[in-house]
């Protein structure tokens, strides 16, 4: 509901704004010291190798990526992760480690004397019948004739299960085996009682997704990944969207205001274990 | 070859620069940290934990006074009493001056026209008169009650030198009001237009201790008051969203307004309902003027038709062609003496020229809105008076038939004016408010819809007794039923209803109770006042739904329980005490020092989930979780005119505190959200400042100049970590200067600048990395300024040659709008740098100027 009415925003932004837009310099102040930033969500799919990352936050208008943190201790429900030499600052999983559902996991980074924390349940995924794409309606509005290969598709998602297993499920997608993208402004974010939408003649729940990437085109392999994440992941991602794409829209958005975290001693980021399960299709347009 | 001297040069130009393009503002800056302000101001707050036991001594030496001077006026007295006219229009005039001569007293006409005056028996000389006409001087043998209505021609072309009255009156001085503010259309009009569209709104925002809601907008903010803090009124219906256009234009059509009067302190005791400010916008009636052509009269033979001929009535008309709307107006009298009417509508057509573009995407796209304004006055004697008018408005957004917006309101007000006796004037109203606003999309195979809706059903009834030349005591009831319905969502797959695709949200519903009473009370010369009171009573009724949440994590409530509001039951009541007081001393005839008082207290407010006030934000009622907001304002003034009134200057200086003011949580989940209590929080606000004025009403040069300088600060303990944090809206300095030269007497030219500091925004200090992306790591809230908003426009209007034969003129308006073209932005936005990994980078919108416009205006 709140992806729609955003695009509606969005849209009416465009009809009743005919402003420009400039790049400006504000006064913006330096951050005094860097805080940590810890991301991870970890899921049961043993094809991923499962991992946490470390790193520090940086000035507003600093050049170039942030900075990894190195030689931090993590560890999940007592499991080490070990620091990989390639990718510094990334903390991946030993073989042993195994994600069972239903039980609660515990990360906690040390790193300079300090220690952060965070618990999160893994729950069950979503059972998946099939996947049918048909074209994004919206862009017609831009271009009302795409060429060939340029059509943007909308995905309908269909699941029998009887019960929902999770509060919310973050959906990936992959196209012959590697993710589109791992921006969460282009993942979705799908609440369990929204889900169950049914139409006439058909019992089963069914949910749409638009995707804006021009990869999925018919023909080619597609994959969804579903992962059953929590009510306060989920307010996490819809905030870290709506700072990073909307932030400062006059008409879209709450006022600027830091995302939440899950992570004591005021970490950014978040920690999230959930089942994941996938479903692949050759994609065929209705 | 960068010798020594070279860089010198170097250095020497950029300093230059630099000098003379922020000195201005930079010593304004320092002088403005220094001044004793923030001293005063200390004293003023102080004052303020005392004024309710100095106010209960008041009063009791007030009933004291009231008594004496009662008996003391126990002499033979007779009323003088009428209505002061246009004599152009034949329509009643607001807030015209009727001043005694020999009692060097007077009063004004109320919103009717309406005046009376009680004196000893006596002759007198009576002096009426209205700014831009002639006033008219009537020597009056005051043996018995005399009704008198006077007429007041327009004072012609206004080049020529203006009479100079001996001693006249004049409000900004001997009025026990401050605060306030009265404008005609005639002043709104002068002021150089936003795309050629003469607005109320933003001419109201040129005034000291009226804050703009930003670039081209129609929002306000009044000391330090939220936006919904203003009760906006348009004949006594409230309009709950004022604006067009995501507020760049005004529902008020110029052409239907016939006064504005805004009470930013000191506010009456008849108005109630909102803490910061009132807007009482007045529609024309309607031109009873009735032309009769003698002429033609005599070649009619048949006495009948003869008869026929001379209650012929004529229909004026006026209207204008801008670049992005046209208006037209008819009037006239439709019985003569008896009634009259006026019917105005406005419409844009930026629209019709999306059907032109070779951009298939873009035709069919709608983006448009109209108003109409409706008026019906009928006399039906002396004594009784009728009033309907109306006004409906629409605007139409969308892409085709995909994708559609709109929002609007409705108003319908019934009045009758009823004088019990010359002395008793009375006014009953029956109003309705409606606003709507629907988005809907069809995105095959779905459509989705969402309506939501208020509906406002007020009764009131509005007594005012002028006992004697000393004394006018007002009282009135009035009662509301509002039904705010945040709306119905409606999600179809094919045509059919999905499960779970009708969500309703609960209707907040209410009934709120005003019932007032007030004097206004010269006590000699030199001293006036008026002190008055209103009790306000709130009940929330159902149905709809109560939520009680475990506030155990103050950043996050959780329903705890849920209970349904019975249908028709009261179940919720609040209520509060208001009382309301405003002194005047004069120093001399042309000084005087004004104090005034008042608490205010809100019960329904609005949710405004982005920067600037929105069409779909919601409005939403007090309850156990959210109690009614409370205003207390004190005001000290000092007013001084010049050269025979010729110039108005004021200072005044305000303190405000608000208890129970709301403000979103951080990240707060908004719209259409049932639980949207959950996602507020309430604490206290305060806000004071000092507001210069400067004023000339005639002569060739007319304008002001206006100042102020203010704080609005909130402070919420489970907000920014429960430190005071600075309004959105809040600016520390505002400076406004409007002026308009009547070159030659038909060209006219106008310009208008602005200054004021830039908005407080929360600015990052930093960022991070999660999954690849860029986010934002922001300081604590509204820390931070938005570049300062500076703005020159112009405006240059020929009017036709003056012929009194010709039946149709017409005059031009031309206005640029941000002349030197300063990129003010409207909003900045903190995002990932596109073309750079892992940086971030901050964008604005503005908008482009200059922009230039130009209006016919047409007149039959």
């Amino acid at each position: 509901m709140k992806k729609l009415l955003n695009t509606i925003f969005i849209a009416s932004l465009i009809l009743g704004l005919s402003s420009c837009e400039d790049d400006i310099v504000l006064d913006i102040a330096e951050q005094t010291s860097a805080v940590v930033v810890i991301e991870g969500t970890l899921t049961n799919d043993t094809t991923q190798q499962q991992f946490i990352r470390v790193s520090n936050s940086a000035s507003y208008y600093s050049a170039g990526n942030v900075e990894p943190a190195s030689g931090a201790i993590v560890k999940v429900n007592g499991l080490q992760f070990q620091e990989s030499t390639e990718q510094p600052g990334y903390y991946f999983a030993p073989s042993t480690f195994e994600l069972i559902e239903g039980t609660d996991y515990t990360l906690t980074v040390e790193l300079n004397g300090e220690t952060y924390s965070a618990t999160s349940t893994m729950n069950p995924s979503l059972d998946i019948d099939f996947i049918v794409p048909f074209p994004n309606p919206i862009q017609f509005i831009f271009n009302p004739e795409p060429e060939l290969g340029d059509t943007l598709y909308t995905v309908g998602v269909y699941s029998s299960q009887s019960e929902h297993s999770a509060p919310w499920y973050l959906m990936n997608l992959y196209l012959n085996d590697s993710l589109i993208s791992d921006n969460p402004r282009d993942k979705f974010l799908i609440e369990s009682f929204n889900f169950p939408y049914q139409f006439t003649g058909s019992n089963q729940p069914f949910y749409t997704m638009n995707f804006d990437s021009r990869e999925v085109q018919p023909g080619r392999n597609v994959t969804l990944e579903v992962i059953a994440v929590s009510d306060e992941f989920a307010k996490f991602y819809d905030a870290f969207v709506n700072q990073t794409d909307l932030s400062g829209n006059p008409f879209a958005s709450t006022p600027p205001a830091n995302v939440p975290s899950n992570l004591s001693n005021g970490a950014y980021g978040f920690f999230q274990v959930g089942a994941s399960k996938k479903y692949t299709e050759v994609f065929q347009p209705l | 070859m960068g010798g020594p001297q070279s860089r010198r040069t170097a250095f020497k130009s950029h300093f230059m620069h630099i000098y003379t393009e922020y000195l201005p503002f930079n010593i304004f800056n320092t002088f403005l940290n220094y001044t004793p302000c923030t001293i005063g101001f200390r004293f003023v707050s102080f004052a303020a934990e005392f004024y309710p036991q100095i106010m209960k001594k008041l009063l009791v030496w007030l009933l004291y006074t009231f008594l004496a001077t009662q008996a003391l006026l126990a002499q033979e007295k007779y009323t003088l009493s009428g209505y002061v006219k246009d004599g152009d229009t034949g329509e009643e005039l607001i807030g015209a001056t009727i001043f005694v001569n020999e009692t060097k007293g007077g009063t004004i006409t109320n919103v009717y026209g309406f005046y009376s005056i009680t004196l000893p028996k006596g002759t007198y000389t009576v002096t009426y008169s209205f700014l831009g006409k002639e006033s008219f001087t009537k020597t009056i043998n005051l043996t018995q009650a005399v009704k008198l209505d006077a007429e007041l021609k327009e004072s012609g072309v206004e080049l020529k030198v203006v009479e100079i009255e001996a001693e006249r009156t004049d409000a900004n001085v001997s009025s026990t009001e401050m605060s306030v503010v009265q404008m005609d259309m005639k002043q709104v009009k002068a002021i150089p237009q936003f795309l050629g569209e003469v607005d109320v709104l933003k001419t109201i925002q040129l005034l000291p201790g009226v804050q703009s809601g930003g670039e081209g907008s129609t929002g306000f903010f009044v000391r330090g008051g939220g936006a919904d803090q203003n009760l906006i009124m348009l004949d006594e219906a409230v309009v709950y969203n004022a604006s067009h256009l995501f507020n760049f234009f005004s529902v008020f059509n110029p052409d239907a307004v016939k006064d504005l009067k805004l009470y930013k302190g000191g506010i009456p005791a008849r108005y109630g309902g909102r803490l910061s400010s009132v807007l009482d916008i007045r529609m024309n009636d309607g031109n009873k003027r009735f032309k009769q052509n003698p002429e033609k009269l005599d070649t009619i033979q048949n006495p009948l038709k003869r008869a026929a001929a001379k209650t012929y009535n004529r229909v004026y008309g006026n209207g204008g062609i801008g670049l992005i709307s046209s208006r037209l107006t008819l009037q006239g009298p439709i019985a003569k003496d008896k009634s009259s009417f006026l019917i105005t509508g406005r419409r844009t057509y930026a629209d019709l020229f999306l059907n032109f573009s070779p951009d298939t995407a873009i035709r069919g796209n709608k983006l448009y809105f109209y108003d109409l304004n409706a008026k019906l006055n009928y006399t039906i004697n002396d004594n009784n008076r009728l009033f309907l008018s109306g006004y409906f408005g629409r605007d139409v957004t969308g892409f085709g038939d995909l994708f559609g917006f709109d929002w609007g309101n409705a108003t319908g007000t019934l009045r009758w004016n009823h004088l019990f006796s010359d002395k008793l004037f009375s006014n009953f109203s029956l109003i309705y408010t409606n606003y709507v606003f629907n988005i809907r999309g069809d995105v095959n195979p779905f459509t989705f819809d969402w309506n939501s809706m208020i509906n406002d059903y007020n009764v009131k009834a509005d007594f005012s007794y002028y006992a004697n030349s000393k004394n006018t005591i007002r009282w009135g009831v009035n009662a509301v039923y509002h039904n705010l319905d945040p709306g119905t969502f409606l999600v179809t797959f094919d045509g059919d209803t999905i499960e779970n695709g009708f969500t309703r949200l609960s209707p907040n519903n209410g009934f709120e109770y005003g019932i007032y009473a007030s004097n206004e009370q010269e006590i000699n010369d030199k001293i006036s006042l008026t002190y008055g009171i209103r009790a306000s009573l709130f009940q929330r009724v159902g149905p709809g739904k109560k939520y009680f949440y475990d506030k155990t994590n103050p950043q996050k409530w959780v329903v705890s329980e849920t209970v349904d509001r019975e249908s028709g039951k009261v179940d919720e009541t609040f209520w509060g005490i208001e009382p309301r007081f405003t002194f005047r001393y004069g120093l001399n005839s042309s000084s005087s020092i004004k104090s005034s008082y008042n608490r205010m207290i809100q019960y329904i407010q609005q949710s405004q989930s982005s920067q600037s006030v929105a069409p779909y934000d919601v409005w939403y009622m007090a309850s156990h979780n959210i109690p009614p907001q409370i205003a207390d304002q004190i005001a000290l003034g000092y007013f001084k005119n010049f050269k025979n009134n010729t110039y108005e200057t004021s200072v005044e200086a305000y303190y405000k505190r608000i208890t129970n003011l709301t403000d979103l949580i951080d990240n707060a989940d908004v719209l259409g959200n049932e639980l949207l209590e959950s996602q507020l929080r309430v604490g206290n606000g305060n806000a004071w400042g000092i507001e210069f004025m400067a004023k000339k009403q005639t002569g060739l040069l007319t304008g002001w100049v206006s100042y102020t300088y203010a704080h609005t600060q909130r402070t919420i303990p489970e907000i920014n970590n429960g430190e005071p944090y600075y309004a959105p809206f809040d600016r520390r300095h505002d400076a406004s200067v409007t002026g308009a030269y009547q070159l030659t007497d038909r060209i006219a030219f106008s310009a208008n600048f602005v200054y004021s500091t830039g908005r407080a925004l929360t600015f990052p200090i930093g960022k991070f990395e999660y999954q690849g992306t860029v986010a934002p790591i922001f300081d604590s809230r509204n820390a931070s300024r938005l570049p300062e908003y500076h703005r020159l426009d112009l405006g240059l209007t020929i009017d036709p040659r003056p012929n009194a034969n010709k039946k149709f003129t017409s005059s031009w308006s031309f206005s640029v709008y941000n002349v030197y073209a300063r990129k003010n932005p409207i909003s900045v936005s903190f995002k990932e740098d596109p073309n750079n990994a892992g940086g971030a980078i901050t964008t604005m919108f503005y908008l482009p100027g200059p922009i230039p416009s130009v209006t016919w205006n047409f007149k039959f």
